[in-house]
């Protein structure tokens, strides 16, 4: 029994030595050219290719599939008030704090917010 | 006469103990306060005989909110853990598990400190879970300037139960949730909870099952208004048999590691349509 004691104190000890307060730093990203005009075809569908449609697929709920994409987005997941509100941003967004599983690289939220603020078109 | 006062006094009180020591000794643990050690996504005070395995499937389904396009959720993307948990010694567990989300692996002990007695020489049960979570996402997620200690979080809890009767047993706790990193304008590090659990056997292998957990203020750092307590319910039926235990609920979070539903449950409303179904299924071996 004093074995297990001691296993127990030096698992609390253990876990109260590896308790820390770090915050979480956004990588910085050279700022995006805001006059290229981004691609919803060309841009944004590929990053939901390679992120989104393992779950957001043809089986049911949102489907993030190209050519049905567009159309569960626009106007649903898009807020046109507030671009960064948006929920196809915000649930992904790396520095946003939704627990979905999957998130955008800091590269590629810039990309899909960026459409979003040029009037999220299906180009 | 007087001489002999003391000695019979003494003789008296040794006597009185000695019958109470046999008592406790004679007084056995109150019979299957819970059928296993889960209750929903919460822990009870129950700890199987030693050497026994346990494989452990929880899984909840997407919110209601989609109504009928993906029928209330069965069809949206969906949590998951699978865990395993072995009983080393009497009344010591310990676990190891995976859930979806942010891939964390949970490593986990439990121990049963007291058990409720049918004399109630020991009115309640009181048990000590924690869990230690390790993120395996990768390291981009975790910012620019990660460390390894980025990845962890964890969850203490003390929990106090008592079986009423044959039929109902209610457990209650407080509990300790923290994340090694946070991103301080939204989240907090830190977070005090507290807990009400419980069981109603209806009929012989059935059993009406609830959880209520509310998160606290206390130790909340950051004040933005997006960053709601709300409380994460479940209400659920448990079908059980000698090795296993089916359990089937609708419930708040679709978070299943308790400091996740703690300290990172993201919903912002408290509506019925933010519920969804879950299920949790044991199998046991000893």
């Amino acid at each position: 029994m004093k074995k297990i004691y001691f296993i127990v104190v030096l698992g609390i000890l253990g876990i109260t030595y590896s308790c820390t307060y770090n915050e979480f730093v956004i990588e910085e990203l050279p700022p995006i050219d805001t006059t290229i005009v981004i691609s919803f075809i060309d841009t944004i569908q590929p990053i939901f290719d390679s992120k989104c449609v393992k779950c957001h697929g043809s089986a049911g709920g949102l489907n993030l599939e190209a050519g049905n994409s567009y159309a569960n987005i626009v106007p649903d997941r898009i807020n046109e008030g507030i671009h960064e509100e948006s929920l196809i941003y915000k649930k992904s967004d790396p520095a946003g704090t939704d627990s979905h599983s999957t998130k955008y690289s800091a590269e590629e939220a810039q990309l899909v917010l960026l459409w979003i603020e040029q009037g999220a078109e299906n180009n | 006469m007087k001489k002999l006062i003391l000695p019979l006094l003494i003789l008296l009180v040794v006597t009185v103990f000695a019958q109470e020591e046999q008592e406790k000794k004679k007084d056995r643990p109150v019979a299957e306060p819970f059928f296993n050690g889960y209750l929903i996504d919460a822990q009870t005070t129950v700890i199987q005989d030693p050497k026994t395995l346990e494989f452990i499937i929880q899984h909840k389904f997407g919110t209601f909110e989609n109504g009928s396009e993906d029928i209330w959720g069965i069809y949206n993307s969906a949590n998951v853990r699978l865990g395993l948990d072995y009983v080393v010694y009497e009344n010591l567990q310990v676990g190891w598990g995976l859930t979806r989300t942010d891939m964390t692996h949970d490593f986990n002990v439990k121990y049963t400190i007291l058990e409720q007695t049918r004399k109630n020489t020991i009115p309640v049960a009181v048990g000590f879970y924690g869990n230690m979570g390790i993120s395996q996402k990768p390291k981009d997620a975790f910012g620019a300037e990660y460390v390894f200690t980025d990845r962890m979080s964890y969850f203490g809890q003390l929990i106090i139960g008592r079986k009423f009767g044959d039929r109902a047993t209610l457990q209650t706790g407080v509990s300790y949730s923290h994340f090694n990193q946070a991103k301080i304008a939204t989240q907090d590090y830190s977070r005090i909870g507290v807990h009400l659990n419980g069981r109603v056997k209806i009929t012989e292998t059935g059993s009406f099952i609830f959880n209520y957990d509310q998160p606290l203020k206390a130790l909340q750092l950051t004040r933005d208004p997006q960053v709601k307590l709300n409380p994460n319910i479940a209400i659920g039926w448990e079908i059980a048999t000698a090795t296993h235990a089916f359990q089937i609920y609708a419930s708040y979070s679709q978070e299943i590691l308790p400091q996740y539903y703690m300290a990172r449950e993201t919903k912002e409303e408290f509506e019925f349509e933010q519920f969804n179904i879950g299920f949790t299924i044991t199998r046991m071996w000893n």
